[in-house]
């Protein structure tokens, strides 16, 4: 199990020096000057090209990319933002508390609703309430969460006046970006779990659990949802970068000061290395949330557990996980 | 669809196993479930307003009355007016065209170079099937708003450059899902057989295997064109995308977003409309799934 683990970070890095190198090169490909930008409309020739020099604008591509890494590996050193002069390493660090409450209220949000709202559905199929939730669900996957956003600033901020419209100093505040963040997410994570609950109650040992006198609430849970928790875990690994990217929408329209927030704002005025540096961040913790909901696969089922001690080739797990994720590509 | 036109032998009309084309399979079990019927009403809708924008919109789509700035709905204006005094119902109608030139053109190309990279992913398997999945990690790794957004900051705005930064997030899917049916008829007799009368290697991906993975192509196709349209008025939404005053739905919405709290109307109705054809969409895509999965067909 340690040496998969160890296995799965060392393949990190070949994902994370390609993710760097892809945004590297869209940004160097992109038209602008920064040091123009930097300097504003009234500098001189001079200034552009001292500071071109000082940034290291003018050496070749290879060599800038061999650099910004060489700062990474070594210093952990991310570069200067083009707009603060601060260190892009600190400026992140700054907005993670707030993107990362975001994060996890949203995930939390989401599988709680998801997850009790696909049981029921499952257990009582067909019903009134399998039915609504059926179709609250497809709504929810159908709304732009930036709309929904707004839509619930107008009925919550603006006309009942219950909650503010924007800011993050308090859990007041974090209920809006919470609900557009999570309802979408919710949606999936509830369609999978009706779907896989509906697989597993029809098996045999559903009806044996039944057939003992067993407690219908003991067989929901401890006999149908443990069996069907993989496919949820999976739906709710992938929504958490459906949710990364929700988040960046969600704090510019509440003014969240978190990472998304400063990312956009680095976009429109152009500051590669915080647009770098904020990809690279959310990549990693990406990365790092896969790699937690793959281990987690082995604890929340013995089969996969034992996998990993019996063979040497790790392949089997893998190519279970990936084909799940392929499936569930279609839901996100 | 090789097997689309299957001719009824005279035989067959006398009791016998009645062969049918995918096509009418498909359609027969779609007929069957009502929600899927709703979605393709709704697309249809929604082809019917791009098609026939000049007809159906009763203003023209910059037609602006800075005296009607603002106007709350009404029988004149039912969707109400913006802030130059346009017409909201007309601009929303108009708005569909942009949404069907993104939703399908983005769909046929992530499709076009997906299925591209997964046939050969899972035809040749080995090195260039290692190679080309961990490029696929890698774009997996991005989340797809995000590697959306970086994409548009360093082509520019406007629809062309949306569309290809919606397409290249979707590739990885269509790659995945390609590859994996790919393995799983690979090694089947048919394949041998095509390769034994001296087939090439285009001919038989082309001819033989695609043909025989098409059903979760088609699914992923239709939920494509939803998500492209989400991710597209995304983009638009905060300024990288199609630009205002273009009607596109989410660059509406942005153009909106100043005023939304005093004008409620000028912030819904768009985003409703992009909520009707991604509901329309997603019903039919699962209609459509069922109707394809062999293990529902009994």
């Amino acid at each position: 199990m340690i040496r998969y683990i160890l296995k799965r970070i060392v393949a990190l890095i070949p994902v994370l020096l390609g993710v760097s190198f892809i945004i590297f090169s869209l940004l160097y490909f992109t038209p602008g000057n920064p040091a123009e930008y930097m300097l504003g409309m009234d500098a001189t020739e001079e200034n552009i090209q001292a500071l071109e020099e000082e940034l290291g604008l003018n050496d070749p591509f290879l060599v800038r990319y061999f650099n910004y890494i060489k700062d990474i590996v070594t210093k952990f050193d991310f570069g200067k933002s083009y707009t603060t002069k601060q260190s892009v390493t600190i400026e992140i660090m700054d907005r993670i508390p707030a993107t990362l409450t975001l994060a996890v209220l949203s995930v939390a949000f989401a599988t709680i609703v998801g997850v009790v709202a696909g049981v029921i559905a499952a257990v009582k199929q067909y019903s009134i309430f399998d039915k609504l939730a059926t179709v609250i669900a497809l709504t929810g996957v159908s709304m732009p969460n930036f709309w929904t956003g707004l839509m619930l600033i107008i009925i919550f901020a603006v006309n009942l006046k219950v909650l503010p419209p924007s800011g993050f100093d308090t859990p007041l505040h974090w209920i809006l970006p919470t609900l557009t963040v999570g309802m979408a997410s919710s949606a999936t994570i509830m369609r999978q779990t009706r779907s896989a609950m509906l697989e597993v109650i029809r098996q045999d040992y559903i009806t044996t659990a039944r057939a003992k006198g067993q407690k219908e609430i003991v067989i929901v849970f401890r006999h149908a949802l443990r069996n069907a928790l993989i496919p949820i875990i999976t739906v709710v690994g992938i929504s958490f970068g459906t949710m990364l990217g929700g988040a960046i929408l969600a704090e510019s329209i509440f003014s969240i000061p978190g990472i998304g927030k400063l990312m956009v704002d680095a976009i429109n005025v152009k500051n590669y290395p915080m647009v770098q540096g904020g990809v690279l961040f959310i990549a990693f913790a990406f990365s790092v949330v896969n790699l937690l909901v793959d281990i987690l696969y082995a604890f929340v089922d013995p089969r996969i557990k034992s996998q990993y001690k019996n063979s040497r080739k790790k392949k089997a797990p893998a190519a279970l996980v990936g084909a799940k994720r392929g499936d569930s590509q279609k839901e996100a | 669809m090789g097997t689309a036109n299957v001719r009824i032998s005279p035989s067959l009309e006398f009791g016998a196993v009645k062969k049918e084309g995918m096509l009418r399979q498909t359609w027969k079990g779609l007929k069957k479930n009502k929600l899927a019927m709703v979605g393709l009403v709704l697309i249809i809708l929604l082809i019917i307003m791009a098609v026939f924008a000049d007809v159906i919109a009763p203003y023209g789509v910059d037609d602006q009355d800075l005296t009607q700035k603002f106007q709350p709905p009404s029988m004149e204006h039912i969707f109400g007016t913006d802030d130059f005094g346009r017409d909201v119902f007309s601009r929303v109608i108009y708005g569909s065209r942009y949404s069907l030139a993104i939703g399908a053109c983005a769909a046929i190309l992530s499709a076009a170079v997906g299925m591209i990279i997964g046939s050969v992913a899972g035809f040749y398997g080995g090195k260039a099937d290692n190679i080309l999945m961990r490029l696929i990690d890698i774009m997996l790794a991005i989340p797809s708003t995000l590697l959306g957004i970086s994409i548009v900051a360093a082509l520019g705005n406007g629809i062309r450059n949306v569309i290809i930064a919606v397409a290249i997030g979707a590739v990885p899917a269509y790659a995945r899902i390609v590859r994996a049916s790919i393995l799983s008829v690979k090694e089947q007799e048919y394949i041998e057989a095509a390769r034994s009368i001296g087939a090439s290697d285009l001919r038989i991906i082309m001819r033989h295997i695609l043909p025989n993975c098409l059903a979760p192509i088609i699914v992923q196709i239709t939920m494509s064109v939803a998500k492209a349209i989400l991710e597209a008025s995304a983009l638009s939404f905060i300024g990288l995308g199609v630009q205002p005053p273009s009607a596109e739905w989410g660059a509406m919405l942005s153009a909106a977003r100043p005023y939304f709290r005093s004008y409620w109307w000028v912030m819904t109705f768009p985003g409703l409309a992009i909520m009707m054809i991604i509901f329309g969409l997603n019903l039919f895509g699962d209609g459509l799934r069922d109707a394809l999965d062999p293990k529902l067909k009994s």
